[in-house]
Parts: C-alpha cells; structure tokens; sequence
C-alpha cells in the first residue's frame, strides 16, 4: 500500500482499506475509554482526520491502527474540560458477574478476576492506559509508545510500573482474601 | 503464586473484564459504518481542492490551549455561531487593527500569558474582531501567536489566562520565511481550535471553535481575502509582507465534515486586480 496517493480514486479506495481493517478496532479501542453511546461518533470524528490527513497515515496496517488510536486518545483528550487534557485517558473495565460461566473455571483465576476488578480503580489513569494498550488494545511496544507520543524505552518502563503496581493492589486483596472470615470471592471494593 | 502465573493470570482475567471484546459488527453497526463512511468522503470529495505541491508542511505550535485537530482545514461559521449565539458572536469579517499603545500592551500580555521571554520578537499583527483580539508576535527565536477576549488584554498574571477566553501557542524554533512570488501569497500555518468560553453566554457550549490561517504575502499583494468552505469571505489582516486571519467555526467532526474542507483566497495587488489562489 503506498503511503501517499495522487487520483482521488485511489485516495478513496486507501481510505476504504485503512476503513475497513481498522473499524472494528478502533470501535473496541474507544469503547474501552467512553460510554458505548459515544463511541460511533469518536470513531467517525477519527475516521475524518484519517481522510483529512491519509498521506499521513502509516502505509503498514498495524502501524496505521496505532496511528487511529493515537488520533482517538487525543480527541478523548479534547473532549475533556482544559485543565485534564494533557493527562492520560482512563481505561474502564467490564463488570463482574458471577455466573454459569464461572462454572467450568479454575477457581484461582475466577478469584483473581474479582480481585483485578476491584484493584483496577486504584490505579491510576497513567497506569491503567499502559496494560490497556498492550493487553487490551493488542499493541507492541512501539504502537503503544507512538500512542502516547512517548519513546518505547519509556512506554516499557511505564508498562512495568504499571504491572507492578497492580500485582501490589492484588497481592494486597489476596492478602485480605485469606483473613479469616473474609469471604474469597467477596467483589466488594477494597 | 509465582510472578510469570500472576502475569499469566493476570492477562488472562484483564481480557476476560475487556468491555469491548473481539467481535464483528452486527448489521445495523456497519450500516452505520458505512454511513459514516460515504458521509465522509462525498462531502470532502465535493470540496476538495488540489493542494499545490510546494505547499509549506504546516507547522505544529506548543499550545496553551489544546487544538481540537492540529493542522485540520479550514471550517465554516454555521449561522448559529453568526446570528449571536456563540462566545463569538461580535466576531467581524473585516479586522480593526489595534493601534498606538494598544498594539504593545497585546503582545504583552500574550508573551505573558504564552511565558516566553522576550527575545526581541516584534509584533506583526494585532488586530480586533468584535470583542476578540488577535495578535502574532515573531523574532529569530521564537514566534508565537494569541487569540483573547478583549478584557483578558492587559492582564500578565499567566494564572489569568488558564481560564476562559484565551488561546495562544508559540513555537521555539520558527522557519525561515518563504520565498514568495510578488504576486502570491504562501499559508504558512493553518488550525482548527478552540476557546474554553464558559459563563460567557448563556446555553452556549464551553467550548468557542474557530479557525485561523497566517502566511506570507508576495510585495505587490495588499489584501487578501479567504473564501471559508460554506462560510462567510474573511478579510485578512495583511501587514509586514505577513497575513492571518481567522474565523467563528464549529467543532470539526465526522457528523458536518463540511467545515474541513478546503478553502481559497482571493489576493488583491498594487495595480488594482485580483488573483484566486489555493494558497
């Protein structure tokens, strides 16, 4: 796929593939980060700079899906009031819900899913976008960094922290799981 | 539990809590998509304007205030924004420039509010439009330019410019001017942003959008007019082999991509005639 283009044809049939590749992750990608109503719309106010600016959009599809969410992370940005557009974008989990899928699953990992609920808000903003990207929004390195408009050295360190500090706030809930009479699969905050 | 299962685990429970897992659209998703899609690129293919090859590559400013799309085009001033019911509603085509001491007393208090030292920068233009002014400021090491209400002027407490009213940006290291044909103009720098506006008017939005574009002018070029996409023409400020300009818009976004697209200048020269260029 060349990078840049010249006939408004081939500049639409570009658009189209780039459309096409990333709209569904882009779709996840902003769902993570707004309510679900909203998240079309930021998706096409997106896709509209991704027309505007097509020459700019990497060739390589991986590389041109982080370029879409580093352009959706600073529009999220935008729509913020000015004194928290600079700051990171955080990332929203789903609900836990104890059920019949529960059934068929290791116990530890249905424990440590409701542990990872309740210490996610405790993380900050900052932290939760890193594991996010990489865990959720499948990005290397690299993607994750240009996200952030950060150096990759940088995004590793920060993903690291990240990491750690989650592993503390679940180290701390198991902790608390054990006390006697604590309940092992109690959802309840921390 | 070892560090790798935790991590493992960890991975493994993170997805299961993912609210936007892996899936497909259903139908009436990519109809949508689709929507979206054709909204985009008839609307932007109706107003599309080859840019010249030569263009300058738009240059990026350290922004005080976020610019809702760096380097979007141009965008139109619906008649909402133009019949008073905006922040921008005393907003003129035709500029006032500042005069005598007001002119000093802008670039003051936009180097003030942007905190860049004086380096000897000179101001280029400063003007008014209703109850806005607009000044952009240049030397060797640092240009920079402000959008501010009217009563913001004279205020050099930086603290006063983070609330409402006020834009502004400057970049460290400003390019070269470009060479210009005497009967040309060169568009330097285009924006689409925004001007956090609340308690200004009552049931308006907080956020007060517009777009700006300054450039260079040829030496027979003495007035330039911008022909906005669906909007009002603009008379720019022309003024030291410089012009700029800028105008009421609404928020750039997939749902009017109208207000992205390209617009054109009529240049008036010495001897009287006109000239459309694309800039």
């Amino acid at each position: 796929m060349d990078s840049t283009t010249s006939s408004p044809q081939e500049r639409e049939q570009r658009f189209r593939q780039i459309y096409d590749a990333a709209y569904v992750d882009l779709l996840g990608f902003v769902r993570r980060r707004v309510h679900p109503a909203h998240a079309e719309d930021v998706v096409g106010d997106v896709m509209l700079v991704a027309w505007r600016r097509l020459d700019e959009v990497p060739a390589e599809l991986s590389a041109a899906r982080a370029w879409l969410f580093g352009v959706a992370r600073k529009t999220l940005q935008n729509t913020r009031r000015r004194d928290n557009r600079h700051d990171a974008v955080a990332v929203r989990l789903a609900e836990v819900r104890q059920g019949p899928d529960d059934a068929g699953q290791h116990l530890d990992l249905v424990a440590h899913r409701l542990d990872i609920a309740a210490a996610w808000p405790l993380l900050s903003a900052v932290h939760q976008e890193a594991i996010a990207l990489s865990v959720l929004d499948g990005l290397t390195a690299p993607e994750a960094a240009a996200v952030l408009s950060i150096s990759s050295t940088a995004f590793r360190l920060r993903l690291s922290r990240a990491r750690r500090t989650l592993r503390r706030h679940v180290d701390s809930a198991s902790a608390a799981d054990r006390r006697p009479g604590h309940l092992a699969a109690d959802g309840s905050p921390r | 539990m070892n560090k790798h299962t935790l991590d493992t685990m960890t991975t493994a429970a993170l997805r299961d809590l993912d609210p936007a897992p892996p899936t497909v659209l259903t139908d009436e998703e990519r109809e949508r998509a689709d929507a979206t899609f054709a909204r985009i690129v008839s609307t932007l293919r109706r107003h599309h304007v080859p840019e010249e090859s030569d263009r300058p590559r738009r240059r990026r400013s350290r922004l005080l205030v976020p610019l809702g799309l760096l380097g979007a085009a141009g965008a139109a001033v619906p008649a909402l924004l133009l019949n008073g019911g905006s922040a921008f509603a005393s907003w003129t085509p035709k500029p006032e420039p500042l005069t005598g001491a007001a002119v000093g007393e802008a670039a003051t208090t936009c180097r003030a509010a942007l905190e860049v030292p004086d380096q000897g920068e000179h101001v280029v233009v400063a003007e008014r439009r209703g109850g806005w002014t607009y000044v952009l400021i240049t030397g060797p090491k640092a240009e920079g330019t402000c959008l501010m209400r009217d009563d913001l002027v004279g205020h050099q407490d930086p603290a006063d410019h983070t609330k409402e009213g006020f834009f502004g940006g400057y970049t460290a290291d400003p390019d070269k001017a470009p060479t210009v044909a005497r009967d040309r103009i060169v568009e330097t720098e285009n924006m689409a942003g925004s001007v956090p506006t609340r308690g200004l008017q009552i049931f308006s939005n907080d956020e007060g959008w517009f777009s700006s574009v300054q450039g260079y002018v040829g030496k027979d070029v003495t007035g330039v007019t911008v022909h906005t996409p669906v909007g009002p023409d603009v008379e720019a400020s022309v003024v030291h082999g410089r012009f700029a300009a800028w105008w009421p818009s609404d928020q750039p976004s997939s749902r009017n991509p109208e207000v992205m697209g390209a617009w054109t200048y009529t240049v008036s020269l010495a001897d009287g005639s006109t000239r459309l260029v694309t800039g």
